[in-house]
């Protein structure tokens, strides 16, 4: 039957083909969008994630009352010893301090606010991972007045990788304090309100230009599992001195309330995708196998029983069907390839809006994940043989007079 | 105890009659002129305490006149060689680390000058109050008062003019202060400090009051912001001198470079 099967699907090769070729569109264009959807999702969190609020973060009850102001005075003391006692806990990956401070900057007249971030370089590679984001030049080395600046602030400031950049602000304690650092590099996070406003230094210098021996105004934690961030945060939370506490993630009013309402949207539009795609291979199969019903009927006149021909059939739209769902699913690794490594630059559409107060990446890239090929490539073969379930057997129990006549 | 009888019956008499024999304006003079002289010098040490935080700093300074002066840092470490220079309502400071000269204006005169309990607007406007500030002597109020002769510090029992000082126009950050004034010397010994709502913002007691020529003059002088908690900024002078000779070049942008 199988032999029967293939002969008769090469038997009309014009009309196998272009049955097939829609079939292995609409799997392609479901991996495709798939893997850019998931891409963008994922990509704003990781940004958002480990540019500013972390898994969790370990802070001062205080300064989270008063955390858009930045303060100072209410920091993470002893926090070295802090971040060995944090990394015991199984459920953490990294810990590391971080110090964030505002600072004025002229730009052509006017006077902007910028934001410093004192880093431990070396732990941040795997947070920041600054190395990989870099337009030009290096990453500041720990002990050294250096720093990398966003691409954005580089180019409102005129500066570029060896020039120094003079930040000036108040300490911890309340009088002000200068440092003049050496710009090595010029990162690209590709997020506009972090790129355009945002300086990275060693976290030694800003301790010393802040007068904060010692401190820190946050220690940002990455967990194992993201999503039970809450429950992790409070078991840290009755382990931390006096006076600190641990928030999680979904504490980010925005964040979590962005996350959500994008989960439903993107949700919204995966079930769109698919049922466009599989639409149209309910509807291509269908036609191919109406199309037949005469055949369907010299077959049957022939002698040959219902269930033989439904089997044949559906036999036949399974081995068309796996043909183009694995075609489509080439086409479509090799799309989801294209747009995860090198990504759809949308750098133009945003330079019009590039202060918007959101995690939105210049350069979206998609997520690759085999997962997503091995769904579209199922899911063409199963709505493959499910569109000809009806037609095949509608045809098969016809009078095969009336079916050939048709 | 002979004295004190005196003392209350001047004070009754004082209230009684309700009226002085001097004007809050003329204290207020009078004060000035103890306080400021054409030119000064003196050394100073800043105990900033916060919590259980104590940070100390020395300082030089050099005045002329009222709305003049230039200060410099010179422990610790981290402020070695800060400057400030101020001439007449202006106000610039020279930050040596990245050798550049900042003008203090706007709201950054209202911020704590060095982490201690005085703000910018603090050390610029000891002068001209009575251009923005109407004084009425209020009463009379006998206050301890701690006199300094050679190292011995003695506290007595002082009377004392007690001014109010109300703001002519609401854009001020103290709109009332309330200052008492040593009825002898002039020498102010306490300063009350309030916002515009009533609220007292700040609270300075001076002391250990010592002759100096023919002028009396305090040594010792704490400020409490009351917004900081736990806050308290002393300043001791150790040494002062009057009406010496002073390079001009001091009060020049140049010297806080240089």
């Amino acid at each position: 039957m199988f032999k029967l099967a293939l002969r008769n699907i090469l038997r009309n090769k014009r009309r196998s083909f272009l049955t097939g070729l829609s079939i292995a569109f609409a799997v392609m264009v479901v991996i495709f969008l798939w893997t850019f959807v998931s891409g963008i999702i994922s990509g704003m969190f990781n940004n958002y994630v480990t540019a500013s609020v972390g898994h969790i973060r370990v802070l001062n009850a205080d300064y989270l009352k008063r955390e858009t102001m930045l303060p100072l005075s209410a920091t993470v003391p002893n926090y070295r010893q802090l971040i060995i006692d944090l990394e015991k806990d199984p459920n953490v990956k990294l810990a590391t301090g971080r110090i964030k401070f505002g600072v004025l900057m002229d730009t052509k007249g006017k006077t902007k606010p910028v934001l410093g971030v004192g880093i431990d370089p070396q732990r941040e590679e795997a947070v920041l991972g600054l190395s990989r984001k870099l337009d030009s030049g290096r990453v500041p080395a720990a002990g050294t007045s250096e720093t990398v600046i966003g691409a954005g602030l580089a180019r409102e400031l005129g500066m570029k990788t060896g020039d120094t950049l003079t930040v000036v602000t108040q300490t911890a304690h309340g009088s002000l304090s200068g440092l003049n650092l050496k710009v090595v590099g010029v990162f690209n996070l590709g997020v506009a309100s972090i790129d355009n406003r945002t300086f990275f230094l060693p976290l030694d210098q800003a301790q010393q230009l802040l007068d904060m021996d010692g401190r820190v105004t946050e220690i940002f934690l990455l967990i194992k599992d993201p999503d039970k961030a809450p429950q992790v945060a409070a078991g840290i939370g009755k382990t931390l001195p006096p006076g600190l506490t641990a928030v999680p993630w979904q504490d980010n009013g925005f964040l979590y309330y962005m996350m959500n309402i994008i989960k439903y949207l993107y949700a919204a539009i995966y079930a769109f995708i698919l049922l466009l795609a599989s639409f149209t291979i309910l509807n291509t199969m269908f036609m191919a196998v109406m199309e037949r019903t005469k055949e369907i009927g010299m077959m049957k006149a022939l002698g040959m029983r219902e269930g033989e021909i439904g089997r044949l059939i559906t036999l036949e739209s399974l081995i068309l069907g796996t043909l183009a769902s694995f075609a489509g699913a080439i086409g479509g690794t090799l799309l989801a390839y294209y747009v995860s490594t090198i990504g759809i630059d949308y750098t133009a559409a945003f330079k019009s809006i590039r202060d918007i107060e959101m995690p939105l990446a210049y350069i979206y890239r998609g997520e690759f994940s085999w997962l997503t090929i091995l769904f579209g490539f199922m899911m063409g073969i199963i709505f493959s043989v499910l569109a000809s379930v009806f037609p095949a057997r509608r045809a098969a129990k016809m009078n095969a007079v009336e079916a050939m006549r048709e | 105890m002979k004295n004190k009888v005196i003392l209350a019956l001047l004070v009754i008499w004082c209230l009684g009659s309700g009226a002085y024999a001097i004007t809050g304006e003329e204290i207020v003079n009078k004060v000035d002129a103890n306080m400021t002289s054409k030119t000064s010098y003196s050394e100073s040490r800043m105990v900033i305490t916060v919590d259980n935080d104590v940070r100390e700093k020395m300082m030089i300074s050099y005045d002329k006149g009222t709305d003049t002066g230039y200060a410099e840092f010179l422990t610790p470490v981290r402020d070695k060689g800060v400057k400030y220079l101020k001439i007449k309502d202006n106000m610039w400071m020279y930050l040596p680390s990245v050798d550049k000269v900042i003008k203090i204006s706007g709201a950054m005169l209202r911020q704590s000058m060095m982490g201690s309990d005085f703000s910018y607007e603090d050390a610029l406007e000891s002068a001209k109050l009575l251009e923005k500030y109407t004084a009425t002597l209020i009463s009379t109020e006998v206050l301890p008062v701690s006199f300094r002769t050679q190292d011995k510090i003695e506290i007595k029992a002082r009377l004392c003019y007690v001014v109010d000082l109300t703001a002519k126009v609401k854009d001020v950050t103290y709109y009332r202060r309330v200052i008492y004034v040593d009825r002898e010397y002039f020498v102010p010994v306490k300063e009350d400090l309030f916002a515009l709502s009533g609220k007292k913002l700040k609270e300075m007691t001076m002391g250990e009051i010592k002759r100096i020529g023919s002028r009396h003059y305090p040594m010792y002088m704490t400020m409490r912001n009351l917004l900081r908690a736990n806050s308290n900024t002393e300043l001791f002078v150790t040494k002062t001198e009057f009406d010496i000779p002073v390079d001009p070049k001091v009060f020049t942008q140049g010297n806080l470079t240089k």
